[in-house]
């Protein structure tokens, strides 16, 4: 008997000591896996002293930024990102954006601007989206309202650092100058209306800088001193069309392009160039509330090219992507509701150096997939519990199809707190399939991801 | 100096702002010329230069004026550059301060003055192509004034004033003595 109560009390020891530890470990991954901060989702409202969406980002939530340069950061919010392919899925509306040169995506790169952004959601959890699995989180630009009448918002800004350079460059040659950081002139403007059953709101902004303040001047100064020395841009011009058909049912209609003219290391070479890339957007979304049922037809495109540089020639490459997706949100009862949704698409990828033999070539083949996906969530909701469940079947490039899921239930036990607990799987496809070939011409080897995120957690 | 920097900056970025009803008696508006010696590197290779511009004041208090004033002036390389390769400059001041009078009498004034500037250097000929198109730099200064009004009768009230800038650029900080005149002609 006494036996037997030592050894009880030396399992309930265990069994306490475990339970300490397993906590430790659940909360550390939350913990590592959020960049520190347990922030599951987070809105940012963006204020009009900003200059660029990562701005709104800067003292709001950690983020990993992965640029080489001081203006064009690629983010990541969970904080484990690479160089190579940063994970976190950058949505506007909630359906992804990919029209980044190179597969380098940046918020600033979203052909959309500040001004006419309601909120902006990052989400530093894995989890399903519409768009597929999602391993490393999501920023979603939610665009604000078109105005009632007749409104133009705008803001101007620019900006220099102090302590630089300035006569010296020329009465002192011999000294090193490079530090001249600048913001020039820019802009942002939108102009709507409403009439009768239209709406609509044109918008554009011009962000203009020099790459030059940063640690890595010299050596771009090596690569292309002339280059150097050239104001860099990011221009971009927005068309919006809303057409009410009724009270439930409307049609979107949204347009838009950027031009990018800078320096930036890109994301699997490792090694600097300079960019002229043109993107744009053509996106158009019949939403019917009464029934939950949304379709949208989206394509994005991407079309970059490189200079040649000390060490390096040109390169070209030209991404499409045409998605459709289809969705339908169905209220079962008051507490219970399910979303269906689905996508389909076609993304190409084509290396335009092929065609010329003083170009260097980015791909060792050029690239033609069908993307589709599928998925269902149930979202049961109580008094103070809420609980979601989702499961998908994705196939992107070659890959076999691919299973992603999560598990969230959330209690809350004040008006500010909660306990929850998320339990996901998401695959990670890369953004172009392997072998992708280098400038350098190594070669790359990239793989499909499957991650589990448990934690358990009280905020 | 590294702590003036620190004291600057944390006002700058403190966004210290006055707002109130503007009443227009106590605005004035005018012109203003000066002579413009710089110190140093900029003395050395730049010869002196004459600036011109606009101003506008404001009394928030008895004997106490916000002043702001946007001058232009051009630099060009002074006679003997020592072979250094100097361009031209177009400096573009825009001056803001606070100014307390002294009265001596009903007609002449003593005034004294304190205030922040941004220096805009534009770079200009062929020695300036070396930047491509960042040939425009803007800095941050600080200066110092004393000077003496004059009001005679039917004669526009006038200021003629002696400053002392210092431009915070890298790797010297950039003097520069302006003196010059007040007008107030509205």
């Amino acid at each position: 008997m006494f036996i037997y109560g030592k050894v009880q009390l030396q399992f309930m020891k265990a069994l306490k000591y475990l339970s300490v530890m397993l906590s430790i470990i659940l909360c550390s991954l939350q913990t590592v896996w959020s960049g520190g901060d347990a922030v599951v989702e987070k809105t940012i409202l963006p204020s009009l002293n900003k200059q660029r969406a990562s701005n709104a980002f800067y003292n709001t939530i950690h983020f990993q930024k992965l640029s080489a340069s001081r203006f064009l950061p690629l983010f990541n919010v969970t904080g484990i990102g690479s160089w190579a392919s940063p994970r976190t899925v950058i949505t506007l509306d909630g359906l992804p954006y990919n029209g980044y040169p190179f597969g380098m995506q940046s918020i600033d790169l979203v052909p959309v601007d500040l001004v006419t952004i309601d909120t902006l959601v990052a989400k530093t959890g894995v989890g399903v989206i519409q768009s597929g699995p999602v391993s490393g989180g999501t920023i979603d630009f939610v665009r604000s309202e078109i105005p009632d009448s007749f409104s133009i918002d705008t803001r101007l800004f620019t900006g220099s650092e102090t302590g630089d350079p300035l006569i010296h460059i020329f009465s002192r040659p011999d000294e090193r100058h490079i530090n001249k950081n600048k913001v020039g002139p820019s802009f942002a403007l939108s102009i709507s209306n409403k009439n009768n059953n239209w709406a609509y709101r044109l918008s554009g902004g011009g962000f203009f800088y020099f790459t030059t303040g940063s640690v890595n001047d010299g050596i771009i100064g090596q690569y292309n001193r002339e280059l150097l020395n050239r104001q860099n841009r990011q221009v971009k011009v927005i068309g919006e069309v809303r057409y009410i058909i009724d009270e439930n049912r409307t049609i979107d209609f949204f347009a838009a392009g950027i031009n990018l003219f800078g320096w930036e290391m890109s994301p699997f070479t490792s090694l600097f160039n300079h960019y002229t890339n043109i993107s744009n957007t053509g996106r158009i979304r019949y939403t019917d509330t009464s029934s939950g049922f949304t379709i949208a037809l989206v394509r994005d495109e991407s079309f970059v090219w490189t200079k040649q540089i000390t060490g390096s020639l040109p390169t070209s490459l030209r991404t499409t992507e045409w998605m459709l997706y289809p969705r339908n949100d169905i209220s079962l009862n008051n507490a219970i509701d399910v979303t269906v949704s689905s996508y389909a698409g076609l993304i190409n990828a084509i290396d335009r150096s092929d065609d010329n033999p003083r170009r260097q070539p980015v791909l060792l083949q050029n690239v033609s997939a069908i993307h589709w996906g599928f998925g269902i969530d149930f979202n049961y909701a109580a008094n103070r519990l809420f609980s979601s469940a989702g499961i998908r079947i994705d196939s992107q490039y070659e890959y076999s199809p691919e299973l992603s899921g999560e598990l969230l239930l959330e209690y809350r036990t004040g008006s500010s707190s909660k306990l929850y607990t998320l339990f996901g799987t998401a695959a990670y496809f890369p953004d172009y399939p392997p072998p992708i070939i280098l400038m350098n011409r190594a070669s790359l080897k990239l793989a499909v991801i499957r991650i589990w995120i448990p934690n358990v957690c009280m905020k | 100096m590294k702590h003036l920097f620190v004291i600057l900056f944390s006002l700058l970025l403190s966004h210290c702002v006055y707002a109130g009803e503007i009443d227009w008696e106590r605005a004035s508006f005018g012109v203003t010329a000066n002579y413009q010696i710089p110190i140093g590197d900029f003395g050395t290779y730049w010869s002196n230069s004459a600036a011109i511009g606009g101003l506008g004041r404001y009394e928030v208090m008895d004997r106490v004026y916000l002043m702001g004033t946007l001058t232009v002036s051009y630099y060009t390389p002074a006679d003997n550059t020592d072979g250094k390769s100097i361009p031209h400059i177009w400096l573009i001041n825009v001056s803001g301060s606070i100014h307390y009078e002294i009265p001596f009498s009903s007609r002449i004034k003593g005034l004294l003055g304190i205030g922040g500037d941004n220096f805009t250097f534009i770079f200009r000929g062929t020695p300036a192509e070396r930047l491509g198109s960042n040939y425009i730099e803007s800095e941050v200064a600080m200066h110092g004034e004393i000077g003496m009004s004059f009001q005679f009768g039917t004669i526009p009230r006038f200021d003629l004033y002696t400053r002392y800038s210092s431009i915070f650029s890298y790797p010297d900080q950039i003097p520069i003595w302006l003196s010059g005149i007040y007008v107030y002609l509205w």
